[in-house]
């Protein structure tokens, strides 16, 4: 299967992108990308409308546009980085041909959790402290709570001894990760005690919950799942993360220490290699999986997304009122004995 | 009383929410507070968690002269505790008692959310009522995820028994939802295929790890959700709502009426007391930390509710169903076209 976009593949936009339809243009913008396309307006309808999946074949049959010139903007859509490769991610009979798409497919689901109100009110600066401050948190839990879910993956994997000692090496590696941030928010003035204390969120609970839950189901599906959380397949310089931070220190100064926290962090990983998935590693050890067991890490990976944009829309909705308090405190029986 | 002994390190009550102005919120009590500053409150709601003495917190608000006599009145509402940090028992029908006083509190908290009201006064477009039914579904059946994990991981052998035999009398409960969504056009197989929302796998799962925390926090949360069906009356007003509201001709909620006189026939909601008389007396950590389960549950519930109104709402983000989900929606649409 060609890298190109085939007639008869299921495709979808991602969701992070945004149709912008005038009269015989549309201009569809996915954070810093835009793509623009002018044409007959059932061709613009269409495409605007791709966040539905279809093939280009069926989609061309039932709209009378030829299928060929549809293609040709699906790769144009795909080079942009704004097409998921629904059915390719099931049908590709090569390795590398699979974590490509599988990869692509993924950044584009993280992409969709940083295209939520969430980040678009703080890259815009117009977050309170108490959000951002809750931002570090639930991050904080979500991190120091890898301790639940990534030694079950181990304990629970499927594989051979010495590809769970990847996931074991991984998980280890990853075990204290959470007193980067612990440390980050007692420079902010809160005392650990308080933040050792504090209940998640619900949607924080979720996220940890559903990596738990498929670490114990599915260790082909629980290892992709790091793909969406990393972002990148090919991890940027580290120029790009100090920019990332420095935005963010510019933006909120004195919350500084969190962004220090959140960068020691990407620092760390990037020195540890994490951006070479464990994913990877089985897959070249193992083979291509089978497609039943592709539909599934497909089918997880697109839950996993779901779970984490509700991570964010979670602490925008909790800490984004000006009557949030934070940290939260757990209920203690003498309070309401 | 507090007989004029301020706190060493006062701690707010966890559920306690800010009002408007100077006031605090807790429960189905609003306190407004003459007399103090606002910043004197805002130091207390911010910082007053259990960790920090009387002083540092004069110190983090400034010097207010108003701190310590706010705290002393916080105090005699009950509003502000001390943590103890003592040993110190819980007789188990103490415990039961004090969630019982806790359970209609948060019952309206739920309640209270748009998923509730509307569906009650029919304001919510009808493929949020079928959401409703779908994801209700989902966590009927997924009694079969939570209660016999519970089950297995708890170690108690006579409370095990009273969740074995509650498990035995719950098993089967989707039957009544999948009949109401046969009525609405979405037959067994379509239901069986259709993946839940991310919410609703947050209950469930929530539930499941209460499971392994502890069987008694598993106890608090399980006896909540029992007394959310409590009132049979106010289930059959709803249900009869929900009828009128959206129900096209034939009653989609007949089975739900079903389900609803079955777990009256059993008795369901005695299981917290049914379980927790087994488990001894409790040690305030723990018995604490079964009642912040249950809380956490509360916020899961309302995260649920808000799930479905928003993402299964005309104006939602039906873009976040999964496809089949989608479909399933327009065949219920069509039906009722037909």
């Amino acid at each position: 299967m060609s890298s190109d976009v085939q007639m008869d593949e299921t495709v979808c936009l991602g969701r992070h992108v945004t149709p912008h339809y005038q009269p015989e243009q549309l201009r569809l913008v996915a954070g810093e990308h835009e793509l623009e396309f002018e044409g007959s307006d059932r061709l613009l309808t269409v495409l605007a409308g791709l966040r539905r999946p279809g093939s280009a074949r069926s989609i061309a049959i039932s709209h009378a546009i030829p299928a060929d010139l549809l293609t040709a903007c699906l790769n144009d859509l795909n080079e942009a980085g704004m097409l998921v490769r629904l059915s390719a991610e099931i049908d590709v009979g090569d390795v590398d041909e699979y974590l490509n798409i599988f990869h692509r497919n993924c950044e584009i689901r993280a992409r969709e959790s940083l295209a939520s109100d969430f980040w678009k009110i703080v890259l815009a600066g117009e977050a309170t402290d108490t959000l951002i401050t809750g931002w570090g948190i639930e991050f904080y839990h979500f991190v120091g709570r890898s301790n639940e879910y990534m030694p079950l993956g181990v304990a629970q994997a499927n594989l051979s001894p010495s590809l769970r000692l990847e996931m074991a090496r991984h998980c280890v590696e990853e075990s204290n990760h959470g007193q980067i941030f612990l440390s980050g928010l007692q420079q902010l003035g809160i005392p650990s005690q308080a933040i050792l204390k504090s209940p998640p969120l619900a949607t924080t609970d979720s996220l940890v919950n559903f990596l738990t839950e498929l670490a114990t189901r599915d260790t082909h599906a629980y290892l992709a799942t790091f793909a969406v959380m990393q972002q990148y397949r090919d991890r940027p310089d580290i120029a790009h993360f100090l920019q990332f931070r420095d935005g963010l220190k510019d933006r909120y100064p004195a919350l500084t220490p969190l962004f220090e926290a959140f960068h020691a962090h990407s620092a760390i990983d990037e020195e540890l290699d994490h951006d070479v998935t464990v994913f990877d590693v089985v897959i070249r050890a193992d083979g291509l999986p089978s497609q039943q067991q592709r539909r599934s890490i497909a089918t997880w990976t697109r839950r996993f997304s779901d779970t984490f944009n509700e991570f964010f829309n979670g602490i925008l909705y909790s800490y984004g009122s000006p009557q949030s308090i934070l940290p939260r405190r757990p209920l203690r029986y003498e309070h309401v004995a | 009383m507090t007989d004029g002994v301020c706190l060493l390190t006062p701690a707010l009550r966890a559920d306690v929410r800010l009002g408007e102005d100077i006031s605090l919120e807790v429960g189905d009590w609003a306190y407004e507070i003459d007399g103090a500053s606002s910043r004197s409150l805002a130091t207390v709601v911010a910082y007053a968690d259990g960790t920090r003495s009387v002083a540092e917190l004069e110190s983090l608000a400034g010097g207010a002269a108003d701190l310590q006599a706010l705290i002393h009145v916080l105090q005699d509402e009950q509003i502000v505790r001390a943590e103890r940090t003592f040993g110190s028992v819980i007789g188990p029908s103490d415990f039961t008692r004090v969630c019982r006083e806790l359970f209609p509190y948060w019952k309206r908290r739920i309640f209270q959310k748009e998923l509730w009201t509307g569906l009650s006064a029919g304001t919510l477009a009808r493929q949020v009522f079928v959401g409703w039914v779908i994801e209700s579904y989902h966590f009927i059946e997924g009694a079969n995820l939570r209660l016999p994990y519970a089950v297995a991981f708890c170690f108690e052998k006579d409370a095990r028994s009273a969740f074995a035999h509650h498990y035995s009398e719950e098993y089967d409960h989707g039957q009544f939802y999948l009949r109401a969504l046969d009525v609405l056009g979405i037959d067994q197989a379509v239901a069986e295929s259709l993946p839940p929302l991310a919410a609703t796998t947050a209950v469930l799962n929530h539930m499941r790890w209460c499971a392994r925390l502890d069987p008694l926090a598993y106890a608090v949360c399980s006896g909540f959700l029992e007394s959310t069906g409590e009132d049979r009356e106010a289930g059959r007003e709803f249900l009869s709502l929900l009828d009128q509201h959206f129900a096209a001709d034939t009653t989609v909620t007949g089975p739900l009426l079903e389900h609803l006189q079955l777990d009256e026939d059993y008795g369901h909601n005695g299981l917290l007391e049914d379980t927790c008389k087994f488990f001894g007396p409790l040690t305030l950590d723990r018995a604490s930390a079964a009642l912040d389960a249950g809380l956490r549950l509360v916020e899961t519930l309302e995260y649920w509710s808000d799930s479905i109104t928003t993402v299964y709402g005309a104006d939602g983000q039906h873009h976040l169903l999964p496809d089949e989900t989608r479909e399933a929606l327009q065949i219920c649409a069509a039906k009722v076209d037909s």
